[in-house]
């Protein structure tokens, strides 16, 4: 999504101090790239720990995103919401997938905070939003707490991953207000 | 990556970020959005100084602010304006992204909540939210 550098040191600026070489690569490595294609896991050589992280952390990804989805199919007619759910529900699930990826497959975890499942669907679209809002936001949490238990790779991870959630929840949350939430 | 060197990324970062949104800034004058526009200034201005202290506590130079930096286009109109602050938090993410990963585990709470602030501001600007903020970098 990012283009190229956001603010990119110029030449000028370079050439008048001498000094930013160093900082424009540092600024042109830092946003190279797309944010659509997320790579895996790369530092840290804790298997054990990672997998067990990784899988616990797709699983609720999953539990996310099939609430997300049930909701955006629920409330269809309200176009806006539905189509805020049903992008939430995308992420969610490639987030999922992100956390799997390259690990063989194994059973299901039950060391998610929603594997007993998330909140209901919600009998009104201003409850559903809060509940989906209150799920993305227990996700997130879950996800920064598993940080410090695993490699520095699965923990940029996982911080993504968990700002992703919460940037979902900022952009719900308005849908919630009438709820309280 | 070293801890001190993305700590210097991020605070090259957070540099660049406190230009471009004083730019920003001028452009949202009288807008909506004004407001989110100065409380994004502040809020990197304060990380800025946060990064330093960080930086020096690590036995490092901090990075010096540049003179000036290219914006990526013409910032002249209030669409512009917003599409720059969306640019300037999603490459901030990439450093805060890149400081999860090098930092220790009793270290990474703070990075990655700078992650979150910078996916939910970017949210913000741009409407729509990213699916791995944070990943471009992956240096």
């Amino acid at each position: 999504m990012p283009g190229p550098v956001p603010v990119r040191l110029s030449r000028r600026s370079v050439l008048a101090t001498g000094l930013g070489v160093a900082t424009a690569g540092a600024l042109a490595a830092c946003t190279a790239g797309s944010s659509s294609t997320p790579p895996g896991p790369t530092s840290g050589p804790r298997p054990g720990a990672d997998e067990t992280a990784r899988r616990a952390a797709a699983a609720t990804e999953r539990v996310v995103a099939q609430l997300a989805t049930a909701i955006a199919t629920r409330y269809a007619a309200d176009k806006a919401f539905a189509a805020r759910c049903q992008d939430a529900a995308t992420a969610h699930t490639a987030h999922s997938s992100a956390l799997l990826e390259g690990l063989p497959a194994g059973p299901s975890t039950t060391s998610s905070p929603l594997a007993t499942g998330a909140p209901g669907i919600g009998s009104t679209a201003p409850t559903a939003a809060a509940n989906l809002v209150q799920t993305q936001t227990i996700a997130a949490t879950s996800h920064l707490g598993a940080m410090d238990q695993v490699s520095g790779g699965l923990a940029r991870l996982l911080a993504s991953v968990a700002a992703s959630d919460l940037a979902f929840a900022s952009v719900l949350r308005p849908f919630a207000s009438k709820a309280g939430a | 990556m070293a801890v001190l060197d993305a700590l210097q990324v991020v605070l090259a970062g957070e540099h660049a970020a406190v230009y471009g949104y004083g730019v920003v800034g001028a452009r949202l004058v009288g807008q909506p959005d004004e407001r989110s526009a100065v409380a994004a200034y502040d809020a990197h201005r304060a990380r800025r100084a946060a990064v330093t202290a960080l930086v020096a506590k690590a036995g490092g130079q901090p990075t010096p602010a540049d003179v000036a930096y290219a914006l990526g286009g013409p910032v002249t109109t209030p669409t512009q304006a917003r599409a720059l602050a969306a640019r300037i938090e999603q490459g901030a993410a990439a450093g805060y992204g890149d400081l999860v990963a090098a930092a220790g585990p009793a270290d990474r709470a703070a990075p990655a909540a700078w992650l979150a602030d910078a996916a939910i501001r970017a949210a913000a600007w741009l409407g729509q939210v990213e699916t791995f903020p944070g990943l471009a970098g992956t240096g």
